[in-house]
């Protein structure tokens, strides 16, 4: 499974969804089905593509679909001068009837018949007129299979040159663990999985290499004590489950005593060498191999999907909000504020190669921009710059908790119209 | 101002269903003047229809003196707003979403650019309004220091004090906000809230929530709690012509001149002990509350329209302590203006830690002086008898704005002037 997978199963379910779906509306309502669906009747396929429509009066209204075609069609009405488009039906079975709604300024406007397989074909064009001022639906500019071309390749080379990053990162953290050093090591793991939450792996992004690299948690099992635990939160637990060696305190520097100390010190570290070793060694050599085979695969031969680009706008910051908030990717360490800020980075990276296609078509960038800019603000009020050391979620109030949540959610209301504009669709004819 | 609650049918006001979607509450509030069921005294259990429309604007909110629907969603909420200016946004949102909600209809259309406005809960296309009515109160703690609205409290607002027999919960007390969400069905509580709190999503933080039914009569009259009591039996008194002395608040005096209109909202989270309560005899639960639980008749009386007699003959049949005399203050409640617009509804929260039922009563008043109505009975209700079998355990003082006034206005606007 690659960056695809996601979006090859949501088109996967859908289809199945509609199938069922539309089969059993076929067999209880075929004695009666022209009457029962809203609007006025329009057929819809490559042969007769908006038939029994040609066109009114401006304002509010209502088609029934029918794709009397032998192909699944995609439907869409489209202003012929601008080309926003105003209705997306996707996924319209094969005898299939859909009611749609819409209110329509006056203007130029033709249907659109799109089937997966065979050309896109257009109804003949048809006027809507009269002097209607009320609200009218939202059109967009959809954005191509071309237009993303650019995206997509920027997006993929940025994440590369990330990945090789969070290579040397784990290197660095391997040879931690293996000196024994607690510290440079817990160091070592922040550095490098804040690295791979910039990656954006929401959503099992990254197919089975990203899950061995940072799965979930199993809910009632104790990390340290998942046998099938890996990666990150693997580590997590070792890491924060062992106590740093203490050093000799000046008090103790006495010649006897400070002999005695050292002693013990140097016991203790062999103990902490020793644990490192068994428990952690092995788990950052996977890790190490794991992050190296995901370095080499990605990108070969699977790219990001288009859909995906939308969709990781939002995933990224909703897997906080569904999982970090919730304490479920807390294996020890109570680092969840520093992966929401890393996840908050991580969002600004995918929107980046897109803000070019997001200039024309979402209004409200700005707002979403500003919102990040809030989220990020208060998330790092729990950051302890002189100790670089960050509050434990849990020790938040519950109106610290209500706050941190009003904002990412509000920043999510916004983000998760990036997907909607950026939603791609097929191209109609010229 | 006009005191006159209109409830219509949109069908019946409009041909076409088509043609109610694209008006909005003005509209409907322009034409209509119809009779309204809880001015004419009946304390009946709800009656409305799915197509039942309560107009948004008007001179006080709707909710209030409405007759009270079969569901409800109490929602108390903190304000997250930055600033003044983010905090008039966050009513202008809660105003925009509630007046074309409450008009039934269909969403905005989001078209291509957002996901969908609605969630679908009751289906897409001209949904009817279902009776719905949302009613925004205000909380002593908005009227702080954040927002420079110090010197517009309501003066008569405060942070509900615990009475001798509450046991409160702090995360069940309070909030800078109420809002209340009633309708005839509970899916049409559920679609509403849901939008309510998306509009207003970054500025709004839900505090505590609290969800309620009415039941219906049975067999008739007032309908009944959950110890089995006939429930509002009272409010009968609180016709139309008094709304204005028991129900609505006046400028001038103490208060400042915004509150014209609106209305003290207390709402008290009441646990029935029902376990406790269902092995009391049922002549010691008569006696405790003084009413006959099967008719709802007083004791001195034969029906539960029959006024209670507090002196005189054979008034010792309602006890000295039963919970309608202390309440009623043998009868001089309703010459000392204490009476109060009920409008409470029954809950049931599942369980408790140690699996007992959790259920009560969301009590609810308006009250055009809260402590001349409200706190003035309560404390008279200090020890009751009845205590030992319930407990309050959350709520909160409101204050209702009062109405949107146009198609212009917007709640809490005179707030800021």
């Amino acid at each position: 499974m690659g960056f695809a997978a996601r979006g090859a199963a949501r088109a996967l379910s859908a289809t199945l969804l509609a199938g069922v779906l539309g089969g059993a509306l076929l067999s209880t309502a075929s004695a009666d089905e022209a009457s029962v669906i809203a609007g006025t009747p329009v057929g819809v396929g490559q042969g007769s593509c908006g038939s029994g429509w040609s066109g009114g009066d401006a304002g509010p209204l209502t088609f029934a679909l029918t794709n009397g075609s032998s192909a699944i069609q995609e439907v869409q009405i489209q202003d012929t001068t601008s080309k926003r488009i105003f209705v997306d039906v996707e996924d319209l079975g094969i005898g299939a009837t859909r009611s749609v709604a819409l209110a329509l300024a006056a203007g130029r406007y033709r249907f659109l018949c799109l089937a997966a397989d065979g050309a896109p074909s257009a109804s003949p064009a048809w006027q809507l007129t009269g002097d209607y001022s009320g609200a009218t639906t939202p059109g967009a500019l959809p954005a191509t299979a071309n237009d993303f071309v650019r995206a997509v390749d920027t997006y993929s080379a940025w994440t590369q040159g990330q990945l090789i990053h969070l290579g040397a990162d784990v290197a660095t953290l391997r040879a931690a663990v293996a000196a024994g050093n607690l510290v440079g090591a817990r160091r070592a793991y922040r550095v490098a999985h804040r690295q791979y939450l910039l990656l954006g792996a929401a959503y099992g992004a990254f197919g089975d290499a990203g899950t061995a690299i940072d799965p979930q948690l199993t809910a009632g099992v104790t990390p340290l004590r998942d046998p099938e635990l890996t990666g990150f939160p693997k580590l997590e637990a070792v890491l924060w489950h062992a106590r740093p060696v203490a050093r000799v305190k000046p008090a103790e520097r006495t010649r006897m005593s400070r002999h005695r100390a050292l002693r013990s010190t140097r016991r203790a570290q062999r103990r902490l060498t020793a644990y490192l070793r068994r428990n952690a060694t092995p788990v950052a050599t996977r890790l190490a191999g794991d992050v190296a085979a995901l370095t080499r695969t990605f990108n070969h031969p699977v790219q990001p999907a288009n859909i995906d680009m939308g969709l990781r706008s939002h995933e990224i910051l909703e897997d906080a909000l569904r999982s970090e908030l919730l304490g479920r990717n807390d294996a020890g360490a109570h680092l969840t504020l520093f992966d929401i800020d890393a996840m908050i980075d991580a969002t600004r990276d995918v929107i980046a190669p897109l803000r070019g296609l997001l200039a024309t078509r979402d209004a409200d960038l700005a707002t979403t921009d500003a919102w990040l800019a809030r989220l990020q603000a208060y998330v790092d009020a729990f950051h302890h710059t002189a100790t670089d050391s960050w509050t434990p979620y849990q020790r938040l109030s519950s109106a610290q908790r209500r706050r941190l949540q009003a904002t990412l959610s509000q920043t999510l209301e916004y983000l998760s119209e990036i997907a909607v504009v950026l939603d791609p669709v097929q191209a109609g004819p010229a | 101002m006009t005191r006159s609650r209109i409830e219509v049918s949109r069908r019946g006001l409009f041909g076409s269903a088509a043609a109610a979607a694209a008006l909005g509450g003005g509209a409907v509030a322009a034409v209509a003047g119809a009779a309204d069921a809880a001015d004419s005294g009946d304390t009946g259990g709800s009656t409305g229809a799915a197509d039942t429309v309560h107009p948004y604007e008007g001179a006080h909110q709707q909710g209030i003196v409405t007759q009270p629907q079969a569901a409800a969603a109490y929602l108390a909420l903190d304000v997250e707003a930055a600033d003044r200016a983010e905090l008039r946004t966050m009513f202008q949102a809660l105003t925009t979403a509630s007046r074309w909600l409450t008009a039934g209809g269909t969403a905005p259309d989001a078209g291509m650019i957002a996901t969908a406005t609605d969630n679908g809960v009751l289906g897409g296309a001209d949904v009817p309004a279902d009776g719905l009515t949302i009613t925004v109160s205000v909380g002593a703690s908005l009227f702080d220091t954040r927002y420079g609205l110090a010197a517009k409290r309501p003066a008569r607002l405060s942070t509900m004090p615990a009475f001798d027999d509450d046991l409160l919960d702090p995360a069940m007390c309070h909030g800078d906000l109420l809002i209340q969400v009633c309708a005839e069905h509970r899916d049409t509580v559920n679609r509403a809230l849901r939008i309510l709190l998306r509009a207003t999503r970054g500025f709004l933080t839900v505090r505590w929530r609290m969800d309620g039914f009415t039941s219906p009569s049975r067999p008739d009259g007032a309908p009944r709690n959950l110890m089995g009591f006939k429930d509002g039996t009272a409010n009968a008194a609180i016709t139309a012509a008094r709304y204005d002395d028991l129900v609505w608040t006046h400028a001038g005096g103490a208060e400042p001149a915004w509150v014209e209109g609106g209305s003290y909202h207390v709402v008290r989270l009441i646990r029935m002990l029902v376990e406790f309560w269902d092995r009391v005899s049922v002549r010691e639960q008569n006696t405790l509350i003084g009413r006959e639980r099967s008719s709802g008749a007083p004791l001195t009386g034969s029906h539960e329209t029959d006024a209670p007699v507090f002196t005189g003959p054979g008034a010792d049949a309602i006890a000295g302590n039963a919970h309608i005399r202390l309440a009623s203050d043998s009868g001089a409640a309703a010459t000392t203006g204490q009476q109060m617009l009920r409008r409470g509804y029954n809950y049931d929260a599942g369980i408790d830690v140690n699996g007992n039922l959790d259920m009560g009563l969301i009590f609810t008043t308006f009250n055009q002086d809260l402590e001349r109505q409200f706190v003035a009975v309560q404390r008279r209700l200090a020890g009751e008898p009845l205590a030992d079998y319930v407990l309050p355990y959350g709520g909160g003082y409101f204050f209702a704005l009062p109405g949107v006034r146009g198609s212009d206005d917007w709640l809490g606007r005179e707030m800021f002037a």
